[in-house]
């Protein structure tokens, strides 16, 4: 069977730039719903294994400045400068809040 | 018309708590009882939270395998940087610490009327809340002679398993200077930047043992995610091997021989792969058509703020089958989900209305063992429905450090797994 590698076309692009709206919120989303998400990442309750920094046993001063800096731009992260940006700042300090009071 | 259907939800579901006091497999169900379908990153995600936050309530996790090969890391292993053991997960801490009735057996049916499952068993399980993370099912013929059997020639290892442990011994047994194709299907479909990450990981081993072969990953789209990262990453780290074909230019396959190894476009043009991987266009599990669940595009519709069934009350579906627009098809998105129908469910157990919903999706892919991108979003339901938050998530920058977030990979692998089964790996 003759083999045919085919040519590499016309490529286009993705537009790096995400479909997004401004969210209205009807009413504030529990601390539960805020913190439940980021536990994919940083492990039951917050606390990791491996490199991604744990959440637990960490002070809410502690955290929230943390939170803060990468939604800032002040503290260059791996992923945590594009997803802070997600949360307003009465957002961070309920996760800042939950994460401190976990046991 | 919402609020009428969330009166008829409220006043159905006071009704069946009333009833729900039978104790399930030596469970109290003091509260209601929830039946699970499928123990992926949906259904074992929603099981162990609901049972966490309201151990009065009865879980039953219905799950056909005892084990569960997760689809993450499945390139990995084809590639042969990750053992398929430390993929493979079981339902113990599920059960023993959690208190979840796990039992391996195929749906066969579900009456949204009564709330029963039935099991091919022979068994019937009662629900107050059912929450379907069925996963999905492949469009056998949408690509003309790709079925099953053809399947087993060119395989789609879309669902972990040993679909890849095939896929990796025919890359072994390839010879140096063959063509390896990976097919790509139109959106939706599982893992948006899987069959890139696939045929990265591919060139990756390639590279390696037969550096005069080459990867073709022939596309059913005109654009792919993490486009600019992926074929960053190619041609820095595997210059002139992969080749992408976009669907402008005769990328779309539209037929398979199998047996022969050919796949011919939509131009009628054919191309011999020495390993083909078909990853075919797919839809909702069967269960989920079974249970009429899916509308006219075969996925399931649904309300976004709880993902219950626009079509069944008291049904949720999460994960792959859902249509969750704009969240991806993902591990993660299931993950996320699954916390905001356990909120939800264990709030109308209660007899509360639930809340807002939150979520978050994070898509890794290797592009090799220590380079990976990623694309990341938060998702919030506002007046148009669910949109990701301006501003939120977005890619790897092209400067980005690919090399910590593989390491960051390795971890997320690591701690969803955790938070999924409940067990530390």
């Amino acid at each position: 069977m003759k083999r045919y590698v085919l040519p590499l076309g016309r490529v286009s692009f993705l537009v790096g730039v995400l479909c997004c709206v401004s969210v209205v919120h009807a009413q504030p989303v529990s601390p539960e719903m805020l913190a439940f998400p980021c536990m994919a990442c940083h492990g039951p309750e917050g606390e990791s294994q491996g490199e991604i920094p744990s959440l637990k046993g960490r002070s809410y001063n502690d955290l929230k400045n943390h939170l803060q800096a990468f939604k800032s731009m002040r503290r260059r992260g791996v992923i945590m400068n594009r997803i802070t940006r997600g949360y307003s700042d009465e957002q961070i300090e309920a996760l800042a809040r939950y994460f401190s009071g976990v046991k | 018309m919402d609020v009428s259907r969330r009166q008829f939800i409220t006043i159905t579901g006071a009704a069946t708590l009333s009833l729900a006091s039978t104790p399930v497999f030596g469970q109290p169900a003091k509260k209601g009882r929830v039946v699970v379908i499928g123990g992926g990153f949906g259904g074992a995600t929603a099981a162990r939270y609901i049972r966490k936050l309201d151990p009065e309530i009865a879980v039953t996790l219905v799950e056909i395998n005892p084990q569960y090969t997760t689809c993450p890391l499945g390139n990995a292993v084809m590639a042969g940087f990750v053992k398929l053991k430390s993929i493979t997960h079981n339902y113990d801490v599920l059960r023993e610490r959690y208190g979840v009735n796990v039992i391996h057996d195929a749906v066969i049916d579900i009456d949204p009327v009564s709330k029963t499952v039935r099991l091919q068993g022979g068994s019937e399980l009662v629900y107050d809340r059912l929450v379907m993370s069925p996963g999905i099912g492949f469009r056998w013929g949408a690509i003309e002679g790709y079925d099953q059997a053809a399947s087993e020639l060119m395989p789609h290892a879309w669902k972990g398993g040993s679909q890849i442990q095939l896929l990796r011994k025919q890359l072994h047994a390839m010879p140096d200077g063959g063509v390896a194709v990976v097919t790509a299907p139109e959106i939706p479909y599982r893992c948006p930047p899987g069959p890139y990450e696939r045929a990265s990981l591919m060139a990756y081993y390639l590279k390696k043992y037969k550096p005069r072969c080459k990867v073709l990953v022939m596309d059913a789209k005109p654009n792919f995610p993490k486009a600019h990262l992926f074929k960053q990453g190619w041609e820095s780290l595997y210059p002139g091997m992969v080749e992408w074909v976009s669907s402008d230019s005769g990328g779309q396959v539209i037929e398979v021989q199998a047996k022969e190894g050919i796949l011919i476009n939509s131009e009628g043009d054919a191309v011999k792969a020495d390993v083909a991987s078909v990853i075919p266009p797919q839809q909702a599990a069967k269960i989920a058509h079974v249970a009429d669940l899916v509308d006219q595009s075969g996925w399931c519709p649904v309300e976004l703020r709880t993902f219950e069934s626009t079509r069944h009350s008291a049904i949720h579906v999460i994960g792959d089958s859902a249509i969750a627009r704009p969240m991806p098809k993902s591990g993660y998105s299931a993950n996320s989900q699954a916390k905001v129908v356990a909120l939800a469910v264990v709030a109308y157990l209660n007899g509360n209305e639930p809340g807002e919903p939150s979520l978050i999706n994070t898509c890794f892919s290797f592009v090799a063992p220590d380079h990976v991108v990623s694309v990341s979003a938060v998702y919030r339901f506002g007046e148009k429905g669910l949109k990701a938050v301006r501003g939120g998530g977005g890619r790897t920058f092209m400067n980005g450090d690919f090399e910590a977030e593989a390491r960051f990979a390795r971890s997320w692998y690591k701690n969803i797994i955790a938070d999924t089964f409940g067990q530390r790996t």
